[in-house]
């Protein structure tokens, strides 16, 4: 490159992070000038955990559009799915505590913070508010031949541990209501999950399974369904002709719901806390909200503080108990063998899975007399095999269902088996052009690919972007500067108007700005 | 004749200006949303549903529904001219779609998969209109054992898009049933392979991994050999294939769009199961299958309709049984219950106007789809002509953009990146990268599927139920019979 294109290029990158830093600056307001203002001093992020469309995400919607009409304040729902809400809450946890970002919640977030190990993450939170509560119910097929809580009952004791009972995901809020119902009637069965409560639904309708755990609210717009018991004190309004499980004979099981509210990270400010429940005052009593809620039998409410506190610290104890027993948790006294997620255990792992790489790469490469890079493909496969059979041993053993270590342990077989086909296999011919040689470029081109998304979590997407565009095209020996100005900005406009601003696409801006 | 009444009542319902302009911006919001690796048709459609609460629940309907239609198109644009597909289903139109670009030929791919996401997209349409009522029953009376066997066929579609070396084909396949179990166990609720990452319970998200194995991986290995030169766009010819070249695919586009509608209707099975099978089928039925996979145009019409018709299949069971089809049919039914309507069987009666609307509106916005396409494809085939030293920064970028989009995650930016590492490793060394994407994409299926069939009654169920024996059979029978007959032509010859 001629001295000339180096100043240009020079320059170039120079406008370009002067101007990023200038977007920067526009979007970060001075600490100072931030704290004299009142609450709220920029719009309320509502996480929420799961993709759009489902419950609690309508609800947030449905909350936001309400709470329009008593505050000017903007709300903006996001939605952050992974983890059955583990993501969204540690979203949430890592923003500072000024009350701008709310996390709604619900009582199946808590079975998986036990599930996952993150129980003690409840204390982190203040429990804001407790919303709804949407009481659990059985509902059966009228088609089928169990179409009401008695038969299904009789059914369940003529043909122990036969019943197929359908819902959502194993050790859910659902799975843990029919645990206590078989309980309580002295019964077993068996527990089908689905991937959503729709397909279970489905399900239902196809007669594969005797009952749904689910919602009142479920059945609406299905003839084919009815509730043969809900779980609670009296008969809902709605559904008037749906027997409650106390009236069938059945103690204990009264108050078993789903419930859906909102918490803020702990340590929050008294007077934002005292704003919100203004607001959530005035939204869980406008009559839109109420009557949305309550045409499909769910229970308005709205608890506070500790009293909200103190229902999630008994469910969390409560799936403790029921996740043990499940065998999802290990409990106490119980060991599941090598700990692959401890540092200690991370680090074996890396060492033992870099060995078993390099000794069948050279094994492979000495067979087969090609260079160790072609055997590093199939030893790193057979590593990952061997790797992930070692594990499925700490996996707990299933009753009737195979078990979560069954396939991965037939995969790795399989592994092992097909990787001796292609060991053993005819080689093909040697040619002088077998692998084509590295251009000058790739090597700065992957070394900047491994380097951008952490300088755009330092630095923003911006800037990084910016440097990445420019450094690889030099790299593919650009020279015509004034194009790959007009294409960096071009694509930075893009990328900021239509998923930064249209699609609400949160695009990194930087640990060095937001600190 | 009471069908057609109810139509023609809907169309007089939707040909205003208002409709009409609502038609066209969800067509072309959608479009845009599509095309964008990382953002799916149900994000698209969820993005929307803020804006519809001041609509009627028509209106609402209608715009969120021509989204949902568009952006399975668009998925296949940039599948086509970059090899970054936009969806998961538009992996499949990417196998044939991109070696078209490269031979200088987009405009072939872009137009093929144009008219046949129009033609798949309306016959989904007539078949949800005419059938909804048998299909929503073909759904339900299909067991977790059914699903299996449906799943099984599709992995045996490896033959069809692992190349040559049979052993490598299935080793990447199961490699990628393997790298599938990565994540919470969905029957026993164990953490699997995490490896106390949290972003790992979830598994490796399908929008990154693809994105790394299609498009980064491109760009690494053209980067690595050099081949920086520009393509020339074949201008010889009509940049569009003729009207006799879409007349020859119509038996193509049609039996795919009934497989794509069918297979549509299954809850969980989702237009990306609908694409491989009726691009495996396609080449077993083909007399040219050997061109698939290097630029045959059927290819890329057998995926595209199916992947349109399913649009058709996923409204069945959301409009006859108020369930969910697929992730942009659950997002539909959040918005019809933020408007107070509640779907199913009974909805076309209380709401006759509501449905026959719909239907109209999706028949519209197809006709949309096509008038946009045509004069958006020569913004498109622009793009191929891009110098390849700026195109290939920017698709990297792109990618970057599509896998963080996902769940506004560096995880995914990292994993993306990581897969297009692999793919580049793995295609150096003549390893085919997509039978991982059909592990992937189908093992979660095969696995709960094959579970929930023995938990609920034991393994002699695949024997028991006719319907699955019959599709398990032809699966080892359309593995099986090729290579007997091959080998029966090497001893003869």
């Amino acid at each position: 490159m001629n001295r000339r294109s180096k100043n240009l290029l020079e320059r170039t990158l120079a406008v370009f992070v002067v101007l990023t830093i200038g977007v920067h600056s526009c979007s970060v307001r001075p600490a100072a000038a931030q704290s004299k203002q009142p609450f709220p001093r920029k719009p309320i992020k509502v996480v929420v955990y799961m993709k759009a469309g489902g419950l609690i995400d309508v609800t947030s919607r449905k909350f936001v559009e309400i709470a329009s009409k008593y505050d000017e304040a903007t709300f903006v729902v996001e939605n952050k799915p992974g983890a059955g809400g583990i993501v969204a809450m540690n979203s949430v946890l890592n923003q500072p505590a000024d009350g701008h970002t709310l996390f709604a919640v619900t009582k199946s977030n808590i079975a998986k913070f036990v599930s996952s190990g993150c129980d003690s993450a409840v204390e982190s939170f203040h429990w804001l508010a407790l919303l709804m509560r949407d009481p659990e119910c059985i509902i059966t097929n009228k088609l089928s031949d169990t179409p009401d809580f008695k038969s299904l009952v009789a059914n369940a004791k003529s043909l122990p541990g036969q019943q197929n009972w359908l819902g959502p995901a194993t050790g859910g809020l659902d799975h843990i209501f029919a645990l206590k119902t078989w309980n309580a009637l002295g019964v077993d069965a068996k527990w089908i999950p689905h991937d959503n409560g729709g397909q279970a639904v489905a399900a239902l309708l196809g007669q594969q399974g005797v009952a749904y755990v689910g919602n009142p609210r479920e059945t609406l717009g299905k003839t084919e369904l009815q509730i043969a018991a809900v779980s609670a004190a009296e008969r809902l309004p709605q559904f008037p002709n749906a027997p409650t499980l106390r009236e069938l004979g059945v103690a204990g099981l009264h108050q078993e719901n789903m419930w859906r509210g909102f918490a803020i990270k702990g340590g929050t400010p008294t007077p934002i806390i005292e704003w919100y429940k203004q607001i959530i005052d005035q939204v869980t009593s406008d009559p839109d909200w109420r009557n949305y809620w309550e045409s499909g039998g769910i229970e308005v409410v709205h608890w506070q503080g500790d009293r909200f506190r103190d229902v999630v610290r008994k469910d969390r104890e409560e799936f403790r108990t029921y996740l043990s027993e499940l065998k999802i948790i290990s409990s106490a006294d119980e060991k599941r063998g090598f700990n692959f997620s401890s540092g200690v255990g991370l680090t074996a792992t890396m060492v033992a899975f870099s060995l078993i790489c390099v000794v069948f790469s050279m094994i492979y490469a000495s067979i087969r007399d090609v260079p160790i890079g072609e055997g590093l493909i199939p030893s790193f496969i057979v590593a990952l095999a061997v790797l992930f059979w070692m594990q499925t041993s700490t996996f707990p053993s299933e009753g009737s269902d195979i078990g979560a270590k069954s396939l991965p342990r037939i995969y790795a077989m399989s592994i092992f088996v097909l990787v001796g086909f292609v060991l053993l296999g005819r080689r093909a011919k040697p040619t002088s052009e077998r692998y084509a040689r590295f251009s000058s470029a790739f090597p700065s081109v992957v070394g900047s690919l491994l380097l951008y998304p952490l300088v755009a979590s330092n630095l923003g997407f911006y800037l990084a972007t910016a440097i990445f565009l420019v450094v690889v095209m030099k790299s593919l020996r650009v020279t015509n500067w004034k194009v790959t100005c007009f294409m960096v900005g071009g694509w930075l406009l893009i990328a900021y108007g239509f998923f930064y601003r249209l699609l609400f696409v949160q695009l990194p801006l930087g640990k060095l700005w937001e600190s | 004749m009471e069908l057609f009444d109810l139509l023609f009542d809907g169309f007089t319902l939707i040909l205003g200006w208002q409709p009409l302009m609502i038609v066209v911006m969800g067509v072309t919001f959608g479009i845009f949303v599509g095309a964008m690796p990382g953002l799916s048709p149900s994000m698209g459609v969820a993005l929307l549903v803020p804006f519809t609460y001041s609509m009627d629940p028509m209106t609402a309907i209608i715009l969120l529904a021509a989204v949902y239609l568009a952006a399975d198109y668009g998925g296949s644009i940039t599948a086509v001219t970059i090899n970054a597909p936009g969806t998961p289903a538009a992996a499949v139109t990417a196998f044939d779609g991109f070696p078209l670009t490269q031979q200088g030929k987009p405009g072939v791919g872009l137009g093929v998969s144009l008219i046949a996401s129009t033609v798949g997209g309306t016959i989904g349409t007539i078949l949800l209109i005419c059938f909804s009522g048998p299909l929503a029953k073909l759904a339900l009376s299909f067991h977790p054992a059914e699903y299996f066997a449906i799943a099984i066929f599709g992995l045996t579609s490896v033959g069809s898009v692992g190349g040559n070396h049979w052993a490598k084909a299935i080793l990447m396949a199961v490699f990628g049933l393997l790298l599938n179990t990565i994540g919470i166990d969905p029957i026993s609720g164990v953490t699997r392979f995490s490896f106390g990452i949290t972003e790992l319970y979830d598994g490796f998200l399908l929008i990154p991994v693809l994105i790394g194995l299609f498009a980064v991986s491109e760009v690494l290995t053209q980067i690595q050999k050099g081949q920086l030169d520009k393509v020339e766009i074949d201008t010889s010819r009509s940049r569009w294939p003729s009207i006799r070249e879409y007349l020859s695919l119509s038996p193509t586009i049609i039996s795919s769009s009934v497989i794509g509608t069918i297979i549509g209707v299954f809850p969980g099975a989702g237009a990306t199961i609908a694409s491989f099978v009726s691009y495996d089928v396609s080449k077993r039925f083909s007399r040219t299958p050997e061109r698939f996979g290097k630029g045959a145009p059927q290819g890329v019409a057998a995926a595209e309709a199916a992947n349109s018709s399913s649009v058709g299949g996923a409204l069945v069971p959301l409009l006859t049984l108020g369930i969910p089809g697929s992730a942009s049919t659950a997002v539909l039914i959040g918005a019809l219950m933020v408007h107070d309507v509640v779907p199913g069987p009974q909805l076309f009666q209380s709401n006759s106007d509501l449905i026959y609307g719909l239907f109209a509106s999706l028949l519209v916005a197809n006709l949309v789809l096509l008038i946009l396409g045509i004069f958006g494809s020569r913004v498109w085939i622009r793009i191929c002509s891009v110098p390849k030293p700026f195109l290939y920064p920017l698709v990297l970028s792109v990618a970057f953009v599509g896998s963080f989009a996902v769940r506004n995650s560096l995880f995914d930016v990292f994993t993306c990146f990581g897969f297009g590492i692999l793919g580049w490793y793995l295609r150096r060394h003549r390893y085919p990268v997509v039978p991982i994407v059909l592990g992937m994409v189908l093992g979660s299926i095969v696995e709960t599927n094959f579970r929930k069939a023995v938990l609920m009654e034991g393994y002699t169920v695949f024997i028991e139920r006719p319907m699955c024996l019959t599709i398990l059979l032809v699966s080892i029978g359309s593995v099986l019979v090729p290579i007997l007959v091959s080998k029966r032509k090497r001893i003869t010859s």
